[in-house]
This record gives structure tokens, C-alpha cells and sequence, in this order.
């Protein structure tokens, strides 16, 4: 009698979880004929995207530059899914992608290496891939590439820095060197120090591109090195972390040198709490992803791999870039 | 109820007794022993280790990991674990921020995050004692889920906010003290009364020494596990809340692997894995040597890859210690 009662509050949570996922899933399709439907040309295209996190507001931006193009200007469907820093996950992710049929695959890679067996998938499948971002290790199993140009990222930011500080600081490096991006960063900061020998790196630690790695880790370079008066860290997350120690230990005359151009970070330029941060433009990345796809199913000639450039936020410019 | 039985005969047997600090240093001498030689080893290659800023420093940074870890030791105890406390942490953080951004006072805002936590652990223990799941899997299903609901609240973006409230809960200093410091003492005293202390701690060492006995004894098991989970995820939002305020930013991944390092510091702490036995003041002596190996190592400029393998090595070496003293003494 108790088991049959069991049963039933079981199998009614178990109905309501399923109307629930019909009426989300039908939820979101009304969704898609709406945007289909205010188009006018007669081929449909889906697309479909897969970042490596959608926590950080880089990607964010990097997803509104492709809708922009893919579905309010063309009027077609893209797919998107977050990999959670996963790369089992985003190789299941694109797996699916395949067995949708979709018409063109972006991929920001978690893992440079990792991402290959998904990309020999889609080549199997005669997909297409435009990687986003990050630059994987089997460039010839790709379409294209669209990147910020990562040396120049950190060439600008090193440039600032020996501008700043008359060649003569103690730095400190925040770094997160599994990631091809960030060792083309740090290789374009070390080429632009290399001419000023009064530039000394005195504390290195990788800090996994977070917040809370960042913070005990500048915590920690505090205590060892107290001569520290200039910070590099490879994208902004890791800043404010940085900043979060400096700050805790009320030193003024630490100045943080990052890579990223986030709203936060340029309040930051603003607030006069750090020097600057090295801007990517991932809206216009997005855009620039976008439209490549349809010059690639229209069978034109593209460049494999499109570099769009960076440039230092300081105090200076900041006004031009703060929403 | 032997093993419970036995603990007790040799607890009164034992003429420590009437010398709890000497009792204790003697119990817990293994980890201790540990402790001393990385303090030692640390003093002696660096120069800043000891300095009392740098000590400070170590304190605040291991303030998070022990709070958790406290809540961690209750689960264990009853031979359970809790995996969902760095998702719970998470979700405490981004709605406490998010209140704040709505307009809501810092006190009030503080309160319901720290509630949430509590209200998410207890959904924990419900889960587990009405609906016989074991609380590996129940726990685990509320890591993933907590952790897609600090996603969904925050749209995946972090929130960065100033607040004098937080930043002194943050980054404040009661007289030299730093309060992330404080409130963790104030933990450590609290959880270590609650076990020691009072009819509830008793039954929870009753329950994780020996279920069927503890139930045939007239103990409600199952208030008894609903409590305990509460408590850890009580502990994990609040550990979520000082985790936010010294950041100055709320964010949905934040506490990812935070359930390990507790573990981590509760089993360096001699809790044993089979329930039962275990002290809140071991695991506060855990997570000081993960602390100490983290803050160390760092002075010493150890890349970030090695200090995984020696800290791996370190928790195993302890562990092994410990119980062959165990074993010496039994």
C-alpha cells in the first residue's frame, strides 16, 4: 500500500517535470519561427556556436556580434551552448551539433589539443568549423580562424608599461600558460620589455584566468616580493583579483597592467585603480565570424585566419570605450 | 555501539582527561607533527613565512576552507559528505549581491543568503532521509543544480559592487585582527561546543559510530541528518558571503572544487571516512597545513604544477601517519 503510494507521488513529479520541459522546449521554438519568419531570403541556414564559458563577459559579447549577423541580419537560427570550461563536454556539445546536420560550426576551444577529435568529427561530416578565439593545435582541420591578435594584446600592454614607468619596474605575472592565447600574450609583453632591461619579472604563478586564483596569489607575491610596482595579468578577471589583494593591503603604488578591455576593467582605468587593460573587440569579432561564415557557403575566397587588432585602454582614451 | 562503547571506556580510562589541551595534543599528534615540521621547513627557506602579516595572511586565506570544512565534518561524521557546498557557496553569494543590486539594505540581504544556504542544505537532508538516497548522490545533484541556478540568476556575468558592510567583513581589521580571521574562530568555537557539548553532538557521534544502535537507543535519525546538512550548507553560504565581500565581486562559478579542499582538510584533520570519529579542532589543524603547504610554496616561487603533486603527496603522508599512531595506540 506505502509503495504504490511512493509510486504515484513519484510518477506525478516525474509527469510535471515532463510538461515542464515541453513547455520550455516549446517555449523556445514559437521563439525561433518568429525570427525566421521576418526574413526574406529562401534558403534557411542553422548555425551553431560553442564557447568555452559563458560566464565571462567576453564571450558574451562575442555571442551578440554573431547573432547580430547570423539572426537579425540574415534571419537564421544559431545554436548556442556553454562548454563550462568542460572539453569532454564541448566534444559531446559538437557531436550533437553534427547529428543536427547544421549547416557551420563555431568553436572557442577549452582546450587547444583537446578540441581535435571534435574537429575530426566535423571534417568526417563534412561540416564546416570557424574557430573562435583561441587558435587550436590542428589549424589544418579548421575553415578559419577569427582571433584577436593575442602578441599584439600583450605588445601594446608591455609598451604602455616601459612608457609608464621610465623602463624601470618589478613586475609581477599572473599567468595561465596552458592556454595558447595567453602564452602569444605573455610572448608579446616579453617582446615589447626586452629593449628596457630596468623591466625585471621577480614573481610568476599561474592563476587559471580567475578571480578567487588571482586573489591569494597576489596576496601571496605581497608577502615574498614587496618590491612589486607593476602587475601583468592576462585578462581581466585575474585583475580584479589583483586589485582585490592590492587594495586589502592598502599599497597605492602597485599599478595593474591587464588584457581583456571589459566594461569592468575600464571602470576600473576610469576610478584610476588600475593603468590599463589591453582591449579586444569581441562584439566586432563575433560580427566579423558572422559574416565569414556566409562568404564560405557562398564559395568565396577568405583569408584562413583573420587577426582583429588590440589596442591599450588608459586613462587617456577610456571615454570612447566606457557604455 | 562497540566502537562508540570502547571510545567511551577509554576516554574515562584515559587520566588526560582532566588535561583537555595535553588530551588533545596528545590525540591529534600525528597532523600536529606534520604542521610543525612544514611551519619549521617554511621558516627556515624563507625569510617572510613567519613574519606576522604573512601569518595573518595564511589565516584569512585558509578562513574560507575551514569554515566549509567545519559544516563538512558534521556530514562526514554521520557517514555521509556533502559535494553540493561550493555550489551552495555560489548561489548564497549571487543572491545576496543580487538583493543588493535590487536596492535591498546589506543586513537584510545578508540574512536571506545566509538562509539560503541553510534552506538548500536542509533540502539536502530531507532528500536524503525521506527519500532513502545516499547523500553521495543526493549531494551531488544539488552541486549541479545550485550551480545552474547561480548561473541563472546571473545570466553567467559577475557582479562587481562597492559596500562599506562587505568590504569590512571583506578586508576589515578588528583591532590587528583581519574579520574573515574572527569569524572563522568564532565557527571553530561554535561547531566545536555544538559536538562536544550538547545532546546533539553526542547523537551525531552515536549515529556515525553506529546507525542500528543509535536507532534502537531513541534517537531520530533522520532530524538528526536533516539538521547536519543544514548546518553545512548554513556554513557554505556564509563562507560564500565573506568569499564575495573580499573580492568586491559575486560570481556564478565561484567555489568550483571547494567541496575537495574541505574534504581535504576534514580527513587531514582525522576524521575517519567510516563516521563516528573526528574533531572540528583536527580539521582546523587540516586546512591550516593545506594553508600553510599553499602559502608556502608560493614564497618559495613553486610553479602551481608541482604544488599540486606535493600537496597530493602531503595529504597522503599525513593521513598514513596518523593512522599508524592510531594504530599504536589502540
Amino acid at each position: 500500500m506505502k509503495t504504490s503510494k511512493k509510486m504515484k507521488s513519484a510518477s506525478l513529479i516525474l509527469t510535471l517535470i515532463l510538461i515542464m520541459v515541453t513547455m520550455v522546449a516549446c517555449g523556445s521554438k514559437t521563439q525561433e519561427t518568429s525570427t525566421t519568419s521576418s526574413s526574406k531570403e529562401t534558403k534557411k541556414h542553422t548555425f551553431a556556436a560553442s564557447y568555452f564559458t559563458l560566464n565571462n563577459p567576453h564571450f558574451i559579447d562575442w555571442s551578440k556580434g554573431l547573432k547580430s549577423e547570423i539572426v537579425d541580419k540574415h534571419g537564421d537560427k544559431l545554436i548556442e551552448v556553454d562548454a563550462q570550461l568542460d572539453i569532454n563536454k564541448q566534444i559531446s556539445d559538437v557531436e550533437d551539433f553534427i547529428q543536427q546536420k547544421v549547416d557551420a560550426i563555431f568553436i572557442a576551444p577549452v582546450d587547444s589539443k583537446g578540441i581535435k577529435t571534435a574537429l575530426l568529427s566535423a571534417k568526417k561530416a563534412n561540416i564546416r568549423v570557424i574557430i573562435m578565439d583561441v587558435p587550436p593545435q590542428d589549424t589544418d582541420l579548421v575553415t578559419a580562424m577569427v582571433t584577436t591578435d593575442n602578441f599584439m594584446a600583450g605588445k601594446v600592454l608591455g609598451d604602455a608599461m616601459v612608457k609608464n614607468t621610465g623602463g624601470k619596474a618589478n613586475v609581477a605575472i599572473i599567468d595561465w600558460s596552458v592556454v595558447q592565447a595567453v602564452v602569444d600574450r605573455t610572448d608579446g609583453f616579453t617582446a615589447a620589455v626586452k629593449a628596457s632591461p630596468g623591466i625585471k619579472v621577480v614573481a610568476r604563478q599561474d592563476g587559471k584566468a580567475s578571480t578567487e586564483s588571482a586573489l591569494p596569489i597576489m596576496e601571496n607575491f605581497l608577502q615574498s616580493n614587496p618590491e612589486i610596482n607593476a602587475v601583468f595579468t592576462i585578462n581581466d578577471p585575474s585583475a580584479v583579483g589583483a586589485l582585490a589583494a592590492i587594495e586589502a593591503a592598502k599599497r597605492t603604488d602597485i599599478k595593474i597592467y591587464s588584457i581583456d578591455g571589459s566594461q569592468d576593467a575600464i571602470k576600473l582605468v576610469k576610478d584610476n585603480k588600475i593603468a590599463g587593460t589591453s582591449a579586444q573587440f569581441p562584439v566586432k569579432m563575433g560580427q566579423v565570424a558572422g559574416d565569414l561564415v556566409y562568404k564560405i557557403l557562398n564559395k568565396e575566397n577568405v583569408e584562413k585566419w583573420v587577426k582583429v587588432e588590440s589596442l591599450f585602454i588608459d586613462q587617456s582614451n577610456y571615454q570612447q570605450y566606457l557604455k | 555501539m562497540n566502537q562508540v562503547l570502547s571510545e567511551m571506556e577509554r576516554k574515562k580510562s584515559d587520566s588526560w582527561r582532566k588535561w583537555p589541551v595535553v588530551h588533545y595534543v596528545v590525540s591529534n599528534s600525528g597532523i600536529l607533527i606534520a604542521l610543525v615540521s612544514l611551519i619549521v621547513f617554511f621558516a627556515l627557506t624563507t625569510s617572510t613565512f613567519l613574519s606576522t602579516s604573512n601569518v595573518l595572511n595564511v589565516l584569512r586565506q585558509i578562513s574560507i576552507n575551514a569554515i566549509i570544512a567545519f559544516g563538512m565534518t558534521f556530514t562526514i561524521l554521520i557517514n555521509g559528505i556533502d559535494l553540493s557546498v561550493g555550489s551552495i557557496l555560489a548561489v548564497s553569494q549571487v543572491i545576496t549581491i543580487g538583493l543588493l543590486f535590487m536596492g535591498v539594505p546589506i543586513v537584510p540581504a545578508l540574512i536571506v543568503g545566509l538562509l539560503i544556504g541553510a534552506v538548500l542544505g536542509l533540502i539536502n537532508g530531507f532528500v536524503i532521509t525521506k527519500g532513502k538516497i545516499p547523500p553521495f548522490i543526493v549531494t551531488l545533484s544539488m552541486m549541479i543544480m545550485a550551480r545552474g541556478f547561480a548561473y541563472v540568476l546571473t545570466g553567467g556575468r559577475p557582479m562587481s559592487f562597492n559596500n562599506e558592510i562587505l568590504s569590512f567583513i571583506g578586508n576589515g581589521y578588528i583591532g590587528p585582527i583581519p574579520v574573515p580571521i574572527l569569524i572563522m574562530v568564532i565557527c571553530l568555537i561554535i561547531t566545536s561546543f555544538i559536538l562536544n557539548k550538547t545532546k546533539f553532538g553526542r547523537h551525531v557521534y552515536a549515529v556515525g559510530g553506529n546507525r542500528e544502535a543509535a536507532r534502537f537507543s531513541g534517537i531520530q535519525i533522520s532530524k538528526i541528518e536533516m539538521l547536519v546538512y543544514t548546518i553545512s550548507g548554513l556554513l557554505a553560504g556564509l563562507s560564500g558571503v565573506i568569499l564575495a565581500a573580499r573580492m568586491s565581486s559575486a560570481q556564478p562559478t565561484s567555489g568550483s572544487g571547494f567541496e575537495l579542499d574541505a574534504i581535504a582538510a576534514v580527513v587531514l584533520g582525522g576524521t575517519s571516512f567510516s563516521g563516528g570519529i573526528g574533531k572540528i579542532g583536527g580539521v582546523f589543524i587540516g586546512a591550516l597545513i593545506i594553508g600553510v603547504l599553499n602559502n608556502g610554496l608560493n614564497l618559495m616561487h613553486v610553479s602551481s604544477y608541482w604544488q599540486m603533486i606535493i600537496k597530493g603527496l602531503v595529504i597522503v603522508t599525513a593521513v598514513y601517519v596518523d593512522s599508524l599512531k592510531k594504530k599504536k595506540r589502540a
